[in-house]
C-alpha cells in the first residue's frame, strides 16, 4: 500500500461508529484546563511578583545583558542611524531565489519583470505606509543566476547589475513614492477604485543622485550613459557583453517605463474599467498638460 | 454479480476498462449497498438512458491517494434502479487524512464564535447594604469585619464569578477551516455518510415519500441534502419543510457542525463538482499564508 | 433660589424646542435666501469644466492591463522529473510504492521541511510535513542516516502519526532535504 496512512485511516473509519457532534473529542493532552492555583506557589501573584517584566513576561527585555551596560547603551553617538526615520527600507531578495522562481515557473519571463509581477507572486510583504520602498536584490546566489531578464527594482549593487548583464539581460532601478507602489503592488485593487492613474513623483532628494547615476543604472540617467557604463562593468569584470539588440526577445528586453510611469504601457491619467475591459484616456487640454510627463 | 453487471451495462459493454472500476467499486466500498440488494438494482438498470459515468483522473491532483468512486443515485423511486451512473470524487477533497482533532477545532470553533455567556454574579461593591462596619475592630473578642457583604460572609459578594456578557468569539485560521471540510468531507465518505444524487428533483412532494425514501435507502433519521443553486426544487422543497430532521443547503452554507449534526450527507453532482473547485482554489492560492496571517477585522 | 433655577432649565427645555421645531419646518436650506446668496458668491460656483469628462475610449492597450493580472492558483513547473534546475531546485521524481513512505511537495513546490524557532529560549525544532504512508518506517531510515552524517548518538525525533509528521530536536534541514532529494522527493 503505497499511501498507508490515509487510506488506512479512512478504511478504519469504515468498521467505527459514525463520527458526529456527540463522539468527538481533541486530541489528548491537547487542551489544558485553566485551572487557577491557591496556597503555596499560586495565591496572589503566583511567583511572578509584582509588575513589569517579571509578572507578564517570561523573558528579558530586548537588549538587556543583566547587569551589564546594555550595548545599545554603550556608546553615545552612532553615525550610521542618522536620519533613520526618513530612510527607506527595502524587501530583500536573492538572486538564487530569483532564479529559483523562474525554475518553478512562479514568475513570467515573457515580460519585463517589475514589482508589481514580483508581487504578483505573494511571496513579499511589502507596506508602503511603514516607509518601505519596495524590493532590493542582494547577491547571494549570484553564480546560479541565469535568467534573461528586464528587471526593474528599487535597489541594486554593483555585483548585481554584473550578474544580470552577463546573462543578457537588462536592469533598471527605479523609484516609486508610497502611491504609486501601492498602486504598482496591487493594480486590481487599485483599478477597481475607479481613479486615475496618479503621476509617478519624483526621487526625494538624497535619493536623487542614485537614481541619475548611470553606473546604479538609475532610470533617469541618460540612456547613452547607461550603455557605456554597461562596456565598462563588462570590461572591468571581464566577461562579453551579449549584444541585445540580436537577442530574440529584444523588444522585451528594451521596454522602459517613462519615469511618470507606473505600469508597463499605461500612461498616468487614464482610468482602466475592469468591469467593460475598456481604458478611458482625457482629452482636455489641461489635463494631458497635468499628466504630461 | 459480474454476470449481472455486465449484462445491466450492456450499453457499455465496449469498455471494459470501465466494467472493472465499476466492479472494484463495488467490492471496496458500496460495501452496505451490497448487503441491500443493490445488485440487483445494478442488474436492472435503466438502459433506455446512456449512464452517467464522470471518470475524472485528476491530473493536477497533489495527492497520492487514488481518486474516490461513487455511485450516482437518484431520489426518483419510480426509475428502474436507484443508481444512475459512477463518480470519481477529488481525492483532496473527498479522501484527505480525516484529522479528527480538527473536526473537533471547527465545530468547537462554530459552537463558540457565537456564543455569549450572560452568566453573572455580583462583587462585594454591587450586592446591597454592607457599608456600615457590622462591629467595631476590637474589644468584642470577635472576628474582624468590615462589611457583611464581604465574601467571606453568607449573602456576600463572589470573588471571581462570571460577568456578563462575556463573549466567546474568536476565529480559526483559514487553513484549519478549510482542512476541516475536507476532512469532515473525507470522514463522512469514509463512513459510507455521503450520498451523491443526480439532482434533488423528486416526482412527489409528499413529506411521506421524502422518508419512505431516506428509510429504504438506509439513510438515517437525519439527512442534510446539499445543491450548487439556493433556489431548490419545488418537491423536495415541500416535501422536506414539515420534516426537520431532513434539510436542505446550498453549497455555499456547507459547514463542519450541519454536515455532522445530520447522519447523511447527500450531494448533488453539481455541489461536488462546486466544493471541489472552491476548496482546490483556496488549497492553491499563492496568497494562502497571506490569509492565515490575516486578523479578523469586522 | 431652588425656584429659579427650576424655571431656567424649564425655560432653557421650551426655547429649545422651539429650535427644534423651527429647524424642521425650514428643513430645506438651500431655499432661503441667505442660502441662494451664497451659491451666488464666486467661491461656490466653482465648477469642474465639461471638457474634463470628456474621454476617448480605447482597448487597443488592454494587453498591458492583461499581464497585470495576478495569477489564481500556483503554477505547476514545466520541469521533467529529477531535472536538476540552475537554482537547484529539483523537480520530483519519487513514485508511490517507490518507498514504503511518501512525501509529497509543499503547495508552492518546495521541500516540506521546516525549522521551528523559538528564539528567547534558543529552541530548534525541524519539522517534516506531509508524510504519507509508514511514518515510522521514514523515521528510522532518518535516524540512521542523520547518526551517520552528524556523528550524535542522542537524536531527539519522534513521529506524529495522526498529523503526517516528523518532528526533530535540533537544527536538521539540510540535511534532512538532502536526504529526502537523494530518495527523489
Amino acid at each position: 500500500m503505497a499511501s498507508q496512512g490515509t487510506e488506512k485511516a479512512l478504511a478504519l473509519l469504515r468498521r467505527l461508529p459514525r463520527v458526529s457532534l456527540g463522539n468527538l473529542k481533541p486530541n489528548p493532552g491537547a487542551v489544558k484546563s485553566a485551572r487557577r492555583g491557591r496556597g503555596i506557589y499560586g495565591g496572589k501573584t503566583h511567583g511572578a511578583g509584582s509588575k513589569g517584566s517579571g509578572q507578564r513576561q517570561n523573558f528579558m527585555r530586548l537588549g538587556f545583558e543583566t547587569g551589564n551596560t546594555p550595548f545599545y547603551l554603550r556608546f553615545p553617538y552612532q553615525n550610521y542611524y542618522k536620519g533613520h526615520h526618513m530612510r527607506l527600507s527595502y524587501a530583500p531578495l536573492c538572486m538564487g531565489k530569483l532564479q529559483r522562481m523562474i525554475d518553478t515557473s512562479r514568475l513570467r519571463t515573457d515580460v519585463p519583470v517589475d514589482i508589481t509581477q514580483l508581487s504578483a507572486t505573494q511571496l513579499f510583504s511589502i507596506n508602503p505606509m511603514e516607509k518601505m520602498g519596495g524590493i532590493m536584490l542582494k547577491d547571494e546566489g549570484i553564480d546560479h543566476f541565469q535568467a534573461t531578464l528586464n528587471l526593474e527594482v528599487q535597489w541594486a549593487t554593483e555585483a548585481v547589475i554584473t550578474s544580470v548583464e552577463r546573462n543578457g539581460g537588462t536592469i533598471t532601478v527605479a523609484y516609486y513614492d508610497p502611491i504609486s507602489l501601492q498602486a504598482a503592488l496591487n493594480p486590481m485593487a487599485f483599478f477597481k477604485r475607479g481613479v486615475a492613474i496618479p503621476r509617478r513623483m519624483l526621487p526625494p532628494q538624497n535619493l536623487i543622485d542614485y537614481y541619475s547615476d548611470p553606473k546604479n543604472r538609475g532610470y533617469l540617467a541618460d540612456p547613452t550613459e547607461v550603455a557605456r557604463e554597461r562596456f565598462v562593468l563588462a570590461q572591468k569584470y571581464g566577461y562579453e557583453l551579449p549584444d541585445i539588440r540580436s537577442s530574440p526577445n529584444q523588444e522585451m528586453l528594451l521596454e522602459r517605463k517613462d519615469p511618470r510611469q507606473i505600469f508597463y504601457g499605461l500612461q498616468p491619467g487614464w482610468v482602466v474599467n475592469l468591469e467593460d475591459k475598456v481604458i478611458l484616456k482625457p482629452t482636455d487640454p489641461e489635463l494631458l498638460e497635468h499628466y504630461a510627463s | 454479480m459480474a454476470g449481472a453487471l455486465s449484462l445491466a451495462w450492456g450499453v457499455t459493454a465496449h469498455r471494459p476498462a470501465l466494467l472493472r472500476q465499476v466492479l472494484r467499486s463495488f467490492s471496496v466500498t458500496a460495501v452496505r449497498n451490497q448487503e441491500t440488494g443493490a445488485a440487483v438494482a445494478a442488474a436492472s438498470i435503466d438502459s433506455r438512458k446512456s449512464p452517467l459515468i464522470l471518470d475524472e483522473k485528476f491530473p493536477d491532483s497533489n495527492s497520492i491517494v487514488v481518486p474516490r468512486e461513487a455511485w450516482i443515485e437518484t431520489l426518483d423511486t419510480s426509475a428502474a434502479s436507484t443508481q444512475v451512473g459512477l463518480i470519481h470524487l477529488h481525492p483532496q477533497v473527498f479522501g484527505a487524512n480525516p484529522r479528527l482533532d480538527l473536526i473537533h477545532e471547527n465545530v468547537t470553533w462554530q459552537k463558540k464564535f457565537r456564543m455569549v455567556n450572560y452568566a453573572h454574579t455580583k462583587v462585594r461593591s454591587e450586592v446591597r447594604g454592607g457599608g456600615k462596619k457590622p462591629w467595631p475592630q476590637k474589644g468584642l473578642g470577635r472576628a474582624r469585619h468590615g462589611s457583611i457583604r464581604s465574601p467571606l460572609w453568607r449573602g456576600g459578594g463572589v470573588t471571581h464569578g462570571p460577568r456578563a456578557y462575556t463573549t466567546h468569539f474568536y476565529m480559526l485560521p483559514f487553513s484549519k477551516r478549510l482542512q476541516g471540510l475536507t476532512a469532515t468531507l473525507s470522514a463522512k465518505f469514509a463512513q459510507d455518510d455521503l450520498k451523491i444524487v443526480e439532482s434533488l428533483d423528486m416526482p412527489s412532494d409528499e413529506a411521506g415519500y421524502l422518508e419512505q425514501l431516506c428509510e429504504n435507502r438506509r439513510w438515517g433519521i437525519s439527512v442534510l441534502f446539499v445543491d450548487d443553486s439556493d433556489i431548490m426544487p419545488r418537491n423536495i422543497t415541500l416535501a422536506s419543510d414539515t420534516l426537520r430532521h431532513m434539510n436542505l443547503m446550498p453549497v455555499y452554507g456547507l459547514n463542519v457542525h450541519s454536515m455532522l449534526k445530520h447522519e447523511t450527507l447527500v450531494l448533488t453532482v453539481a455541489a461536488v463538482r462546486r466544493i471541489e473547485e472552491r476548496i482546490l482554489y483556496h488549497f492553491r492560492r499563492p496568497d494562502l499564508p497571506k490569509e492565515n496571517m490575516k486578523r479578523f477585522r469586522m | 433660589m431652588s425656584a429659579g433655577v427650576c424655571s431656567l432649565v424649564t425655560l432653557r427645555c421650551v426655547s429649545g424646542l422651539r429650535c427644534l421645531k423651527a429647524a424642521v419646518s425650514q428643513r430645506a436650506v438651500h431655499t432661503c435666501p441667505a442660502a441662494l446668496g451664497i451659491t451666488n458668491l464666486p467661491a461656490g460656483r466653482h465648477t469642474i469644466p465639461d471638457s474634463r469628462a470628456q474621454v476617448e475610449t480605447s482597448t487597443a492597450e488592454w494587453h498591458y492591463v492583461e499581464r497585470l493580472f495576478p495569477l489564481k492558483s500556483i503554477p505547476k513547473p514545466t520541469v521533467a522529473p529529477g531535472e536538476v534546475t540552475p537554482s537547484g531546485w529539483v523537480a520530483p521524481s519519487a513514485k508511490p510504492g517507490d518507498h514504503p513512505y511518501f512525501v509529497r511537495r509543499s503547495p508552492s513546490h518546495m521541500i516540506p521541511v521546516y525549522l521551528h524557532h523559538i528564539p528567547h529560549i534558543s529552541k530548534y525544532r525541524t519539522f517534516v510535513s506531509h508524510v504519507e504512508g509508514d511514518v515510522f518506517a521514514l523515521l528510522e531510515e532518518l535516524r540512521e542516516y542523520l547518526q551517520d552524517r552528524k556523528h550524535t548518538r542522542i537524536l531527539n525525533m519522534r513521529a506524529h502519526e495522526p498529523h503526517q509528521k516528523i518532528e526533530i530536536k535540533g537544527q536538521y534541514v539540510a540535511e534532512v532535504r538532502e536526504f529526502l532529494l537523494e530518495r527523489g522527493f
